[in-house]
């Protein structure tokens, strides 16, 4: 669609003046160029000027002014180019930081010395190969990981699937005995990777019966049989996300350390760690402080239909998103549901509820 | 949709067609056909001095040898058939062919770093001019093979008297003249770039030995040409040393003295701002009287060296007018390929801005009646003779009725202007009416008074239509473009909320006022503090006088006498700084040797956006009487 000629309805829409409109159009041109345009889900032709217009229409007249406020001045977009970024910092960071640590405690040696000896380089390099990258949704990228990091870590040690098999364990160590020229040689360090962390609820988390869940959780019981043949005596687990709320991090480190001391040695991982290329700052999350205009607006224009087993896992309802984050974050691939629900949901408006249009449509990942 | 308007600096456009596209050539026509006709401009060393934004890498660019081979390619488009007639009156197209091989060199890399060797000042200043040199001689060949002239086609016509020096370019042949021009630059280049400069004796041969293209060569030669089906050539090459201000002051002087040697042959320009010059230098060039020399337009002429100043040139009224000509053409190009209204044919920018002006609201137009009223009954003016005034006021402008907004204005002028002219007048017999010292007319000056007297008390649109936007960009191409922008921009969103395009008055006197205060408020270049505190000084007197009630006069310029002004750098070195950076970056515009009163002045008119940001007159001429010390006093008290 023209975007001129989309502008022009959206002026219409916001009655906006011309000094405003033309202020709001030189905004929305720079940032539909710069970042939203580049949202997987949106098609071509009905990109962010026409969602916008699309999406505002929903509210009465003089809501629509907030609605435009809140995304004019609280939206956070992860774009593309930023995602990428905190991949690419992952290894130097992160997993540089991890192996060195690693390294000095085994020579037991300074870790600013790990760079000053062949034995201590040598293995340094010997731990990277030892090291296994495994993604937890396709939301970690993997193959922008590889890319970046070429020749230093082969593909032989990065897994696209967080569900292990034993013919792939056997293939992947069968490559590292090869590389590293050593019949016994095991895995020293596992990297869980994925994009985004919100609640920490699919990670990990206790459900009402008291059985522990989540994505972790289903890592150990996967492969708690398998650790003594592929990995060393004393691997480490490293689980990390590009991205994090404060919430997140919070929860993710109670409930890790309650599971290791409810279930006791043997049963869970010896030593978990967690890291976050980049964390969300504590006031991110809209509060009726901050955003009271646009919280009335999640109340006014929601539809419970959205619910599902997996919203209501963390909560009452899913108006500030998945586990009452409400968060007012989209990434360029796709809207977490912990955001507030009023951006993503989509709904028929049956049953004589508000027919919820999304601004920037969610594509679920939960089946 | 992308507003070209924003997009000013030429740099930023890499292809030569599209940089065809939006020059005009009012501006070389103007400034430099006459020189050519005379041969100044190809003989000796050119000073282009202007401020930023006055269209020196425009000019320069126009005259390397892609860009003429680009308007020759598309003889006979209409598009560039003004440029090419421009270029032809400047001599660097003849019969369809280029007669000069021009090549840009822009200062702001590598060159300065030679001042910071620590070397003799004859080593450093001759490794400078083998880097210019080798160089120039890159960017002439660079040129040929963009057109698919090869090495082996060219041959040097080397001066007559020229010598051994032929041999150390590397004799006439083209192909041995660049591999030399490649191994003097690189010598040089490990140089400059070196993380420590090498000792002065490790300094290779290569780099101190003698290498002098400029005075070797007369000019280049093409034996078999394309460009001339097969037949020979002959080029004059040019230099144009473009932004060089960036180099040291001593390196700048050097370099000027080195290429104004009568001896060579080969034609090169610098560019440059003010800021290389010294205070005392820069004011003098700018105090210079040029009024005398209508013939040619900017031109400081001297034996050895010719100077044109891009802004500030020639006879004033020419000045505006041709600017005037210049920034419409210059906006008609821009609009053209404005996405939204270039297909929309909206290409015209007198046409998208109204020139109808707009009366103040009914309740304020009651407000003003009352106020006129009360007036004539407190200066005790009769029925009467408010009504002859009345006469006067519609006598004047006859053909078009005059707002009553205004009408009402200029009456409140009259009526001031009549008790000041009766008051000396007898009163033996208590003449309840007496008549003037001299007769009272409604003029230009009485309307320009009442329009700003509304401005200030209504803010009633005082700046629209296109003069008045050319007018408030002082001369200034980019300056234009700037205060342009924002018109344009909210064109295109008339446009776009299917609202008719033409902007009225009202909407482009706000954006136009909003912008200057904008750009007053972002200068940033050395001084900005001080030149804002002295331009902002000058202002508010000027919009004190502007608002006497009698209007007599509409200043938006300062004017201090002439020899006063010429000992300024010698007796104020501070104040001589804050004036020539507030001239380089057209914060003031210095009118030098203005009769006035018997007197000759030397005036500082404030640029357009002071004017536009303090609500002053754009029409030229009004001054406000004063002096340098009283100028220096200024900035001492705005300090504290």
């Amino acid at each position: 669609m023209n975007q001129d000629f989309i502008l022009g309805r959206l002026a219409e829409i916001m009655a906006w003046e011309t000094d405003q409109a033309r202020r709001e159009f030189a905004w929305l041109r720079l940032m539909s160029q710069m970042k939203y345009d580049g949202y997987q889900d949106f098609l071509a032709g009905a990109r962010f000027v026409e969602s916008l217009a699309d999406w505002l229409q929903q509210f009465h007249q003089d809501e629509r002014a907030i609605a435009y406020t809140f995304v004019r001045s609280s939206l956070v977009y992860i774009s593309t180019a930023e995602m990428n970024h905190l991949v690419e910092l992952f290894y130097p960071e992160t997993v540089v930081w991890h192996l060195q640590q690693d390294v000095a405690r085994r020579l037991d040696i300074r870790t600013w010395n790990v760079w000053a000896s062949n034995q201590s380089r040598t293995l340094f390099n010997r731990l990277r190969r030892q090291s296994l990258f495994i993604e937890l949704s396709d939301g970690a990228r993997i193959d922008v990981f590889r890319r970046a990091n070429a020749g230093l870590i082969s593909n032989e040690q990065t897994v696209t699937a967080p569900r292990l098999n034993d013919e792939k364990l056997d293939e992947l160590l069968e490559d590292l005995r090869k590389d590293l020229d050593d019949p016994k040689a095991r895995f020293a360090f596992v990297f869980l990777i994925d994009d985004f962390v919100g609640s920490g609820t699919t990670l990990l988390r206790k459900k009402e019966d008291g059985m522990w869940t989540g994505k972790l959780f289903r890592f150990w019981e996967d492969n708690e049989d398998r650790f003594k043949k592929y990995f060393e005596d004393d691997w480490s687990l490293c689980v990390h996300h590009y991205l994090a709320t404060q919430r997140a991090k919070q929860t993710t480190a109670e409930r890790s350390h309650q599971i290791a001391s409810e279930r006791g040695n043997g049963k869970w991982f010896s030593a978990v760690q967690f890291s976050y290329g980049a964390e969300l700052p504590d006031d991110l999350p809209l509060s009726k402080d901050t955003h009271a205009d646009f919280l009335a607006l999640t109340d006014r224009y929601y539809d419970p239909s959205i619910e599902n087993k997996h919203t209501k896992v963390a909560g009452t309802d899913a108006k500030l998103g998945f586990g009452q984050c409400a968060l007012p974050l989209v990434l360029e691939h796709n809207t977490p549901n912990n955001s507030v629900a009023l951006l993503w949901a989509d709904t028929p408006g049956d049953n004589n509820q508000h027919a919820m249009r999304p601004l920037f449509r969610r594509r679920q990942r939960h089946s | 949709m992308e507003n070209p308007f924003y997009r000013r600096a030429t740099e930023q456009l890499r292809d030569d067609e599209a940089f065809l596209s939006i020059v005009s050539p009012q501006p070389l026509t103007y400034l430099l056909k006459r020189p050519a006709e005379q041969g100044t401009l190809f003989d000796r060393i050119v000073l282009f001095r202007g401020a930023p934004g006055t269209g020196k890498t425009t000019l320069a660019r126009l005259f390397e040898f892609s860009a003429l081979r680009a308007v020759l390619r598309s003889t006979g488009s209409t598009d560039y058939e003004a440029v090419a007639g421009a270029l032809e009156e400047c001599g660097a197209i003849k019969d369809g062919l280029p007669m000069i091989l021009g090549c840009r060199l822009p200062m702001e890399t590598d060159y300065r770093d030679f001042w910071e060797f620590p070397y003799s000042e004859s080593l450093k200043s001759g490794m400078l001019f083998s880097f210019i040199q080798a160089r120039a001689v890159l960017a002439w060949f660079r040129h040929l093979h963009v057109a698919g002239v090869s090495d082996s086609t060219v041959t040097i016509v080397p001066r007559a008297d020229s010598g051994s020096g032929l041999e150390t370019i590397g004799g006439t042949s083209g192909t041995a003249m660049l591999e030399r021009a490649r191994e003097v630059e690189r010598a040089v280049y490990e140089i400059v770039g070196a993380l420590v400069a090498p000792n002065e004796a490790d300094i290779p041969s290569s780099v101190t030995g003698t290498y002098r293209p400029f005075d070797v060569i007369e000019r280049i030669e093409i034996t078999t040409s394309s460009l001339n089906q097969g037949k020979p050539l002959r080029l004059l090459p040019l230099v144009m040393l473009d932004d060089a201000h960036w180099l040291h002051p001593s390196q700048f002087e050097a370099m000027r003295h080195w290429l104004a040697r009568r001896e060579l042959r080969i034609a090169r320009w610098v560019l440059t701002r003010f800021d290389i010059l010294q205070p005392s230098e820069a004011l003098s060039i700018v105090a210079d009287d040029r009024t005398d020399r209508p013939s040619y337009p900017g031109l400081s002429a001297s034996r050895d060296e010719e100077t044109i100043l891009l802004q500030g040139w020639g006879q004033r009224k020419d000045q505006r007018n041709t600017f005037r000509r210049m920034a419409r053409d210059m906006a008609h190009r821009y609009l053209e390929k404005h996405s939204l209204l270039g297909t929309r044919r909206l290409v015209d920018i007198g046409s998208l801005l109204s020139e109808e002006a707009e009366q103040i609201s009914n309740s304020r137009l009651v407000e003003l009646a009352k106020h006129v009223a009360s007036m004539q009954s407190r200066l005790k003016v009769t029925d009467a003779r408010r009504a002859e005034l009345e006469a006067t006021i519609n006598e004047f402008r006859k053909a078009a009725a005059l707002t009553e907004d205004i009408r009402l204005a200029m009456l409140a002028i009259l009526l001031h202007r009549y008790v000041i002219r009766t008051k000396s007048q007898a009163t033996l017999f208590g003449d309840e009416d007496p008549e003037p010292s001299r007769p009272l007319v409604a003029n230009q000056g009485v309307y320009e008074a009442a329009r700003l007297h509304l401005l200030h008390r209504f803010e009633r649109p005082f700046y629209f239509g296109a003069d008045d936007l050319c007018d408030a960009s002082s001369e200034n191409a980019e300056l234009f473009l700037q205060l342009s922008a924002i018109l344009v921009d909210t064109i295109a969103t008339q446009v776009i909320r299917s609202k008719p395009p033409v902007l009225d008055a009202g909407t482009q006197h706000r954006l136009l006022r909003e912008r200057g205060r904008r750009i007053v408020e972002a200068w940033n270049f050395p001084y900005a503090d001080k030149v804002r505190k002295l331009v902002t000084g000058i202002a508010r007197k000027c919009v004190e006088t502007t608002l006497q009630p009698n209007g007599w006069l509409t200043p938006n310029g300062y004017g201090v006498l002439q020899s006063d002004f010429e000992s300024l750098a010698g007796s104020n070195s501070e104040l001589a700084s804050v004036v020539q950076f507030a001239v380089a970056y057209n914060a003031v515009l210095v009118v030098p040797q203005y009769e006035c009163k018997n007197k000759e002045w030397c005036l500082l008119e404030l640029g357009g956006p002071v004017c536009l940001a303090e609500g002053l007159t754009l029409k030229r001429g009004g001054f406000l009487e004063g002096t340098t010390a009283e100028l220096g006093k200024m900035l001492e008290e705005s300090n504290g």
